[in-house]
């Protein structure tokens, strides 16, 4: 969960620390936050700036069937992206096993999908 | 028809990027939280340096000075967020991930086996959705005689943990392409008092499996090994009034090479 948005703004991390962990507990049974680390993320679409940030990791534990099911996927999909673009972030990260999916494009509140240039 | 891309979870997402990692323990960002997590929840002070009270043995290891430093290194930062940590305890715990802690996961095996064979016994809705099928499919897999159940005083069908195990485990292995018809022959005569049901040999018209006690399948030829202990430890957490605390129940089915 950031600090800041995208453009060094802070954001409320605990709100969305809170959010993350009743998401995850919900869905996957627990979750775990870890105390911040410094961060830092390069945004290419402003000629490469990088924003630095205070980054608390949230994990969980997943039984893999879990994620088979439409509607957990839909729900973490969800929060994803209303992190993204509440938060004002160029790019919200998830780890599942061994791949990190990185989303630099919200689906809009109305949970529509974002467009090719992330309208 | 939705292709194999649209499929995937990055997709389902709504990811832009994917990148692959390298395996999570021990050198990455989370596999060093999970280093932190264990040292925080297993070590305990009694008055000198914390230590987990089930290392009751103690033996001298020579290390690489190299390897040692490293140890010392980490043992140093993680000692800065939760308790003081020894380079020799970090080492214990990376042995222990490493082996996978077998004498242990015996225990607990033999005792999470009888345990859900005695309580489970769930109405088949609810089986259903434990196995990850759908109702109206395990009912098919009832009534085709692949699935057992226990008839009830009212005469209302429960099912047991076997039988659960063994509609989850065809499931894993329809998701890998194996027909259920295929997958229910092959198992219907596996030992599932054995925790690993190790598939030995695959196509598409047959399989054999081997049930074994210990992950040691070096001679077996894996192709596919279903570790029944995570399945069995849902199953009793779906039966407890108390719920506890969550287990990792990563690992169910690990794939030893492409099918």
């Amino acid at each position: 969960m950031p600090s800041v948005d995208r453009l060094g703004a802070p954001v409320d991390q605990k709100r969305w620390e809170d959010e993350a962990l009743t998401v995850f507990g919900t869905l996957f049974r627990g979750a775990t936050a870890f105390p911040p680390g410094r961060g830092v993320w390069r945004d290419d679409d402003r000629g490469g700036v990088l924003v630095f940030d205070e980054t608390v990791l949230v994990t969980s534990y997943v039984e893999p069937g879990l994620l088979d099911q439409d509607p957990i996927v839909d729900d973490l999909r969800s929060f994803l992206h209303k992190l993204g673009r509440e938060a004002n972030q160029g790019e919200v990260g998830i780890v599942i096993a061994d791949e990190y999916l990185g989303i630099t494009s919200f689906d809009n509140d109305t949970g529509n999908e974002a467009g090719p240039d992330g309208d | 028809m939705a292709t194999k891309n649209e499929n995937s979870l990055a997709h389902r997402l709504g990811a832009s990027r994917v990148e692959k990692l390298p395996k999570a323990f021990p050198k990455s960002p989370l596999g060093l939280l999970h280093l932190q997590n264990e040292i925080q929840a297993r070590l305990r002070s009694s008055g000198g340096r914390p230590s987990d009270p089930t290392w009751t043995v103690s033996r001298q290891v020579p290390f690489k000075p190299e390897v040692w430093a490293g140890l010392q290194s980490e043992a140093e930062r993680l000692g800065q967020y939760g308790p003081r940590v020894g380079p020799a305890q970090i080492a214990a715990i990376l042995i222990e991930e490493g082996l996978g802690n077998e004498s242990v996961g015996s225990q607990n095996w033999h005792r999470l086996l009888d345990e859900t064979r005695r309580k489970v016994s769930l109405t088949q809705p609810d089986a259903a959705e434990a196995a990850g099928v759908t109702y109206r499919q395990f009912v098919e897999w009832v009534r085709a005689g692949r699935i057992k159940t226990n008839k009830s005083e009212e005469r209302r069908p429960f099912v047991g943990a076997d039988s659960i195990v063994l509609a989850r485990t065809v499931v894993r292995l329809r998701q890998l392409g194996i027909a259920a018809k295929v997958a229910f022959e092959a198992l219907s005569s596996a030992d599932l008092g054995q925790r690993f049901l190790v598939i030995t040999s695959v196509d598409k018209a047959h399989l054999e499996v081997q049930a074994v006690t210990t992950p040691d399948v070096l001679g077996l030829e894996a192709a596919v090994v279903i570790d029944q202990l995570p399945i069995r430890e849902r199953l009793l957490r779906l039966v407890d009034a108390d719920p506890g605390e969550g287990t990792s129940e990563v690992g169910e089915i690990h794939r030893a090479a492409a099918i």
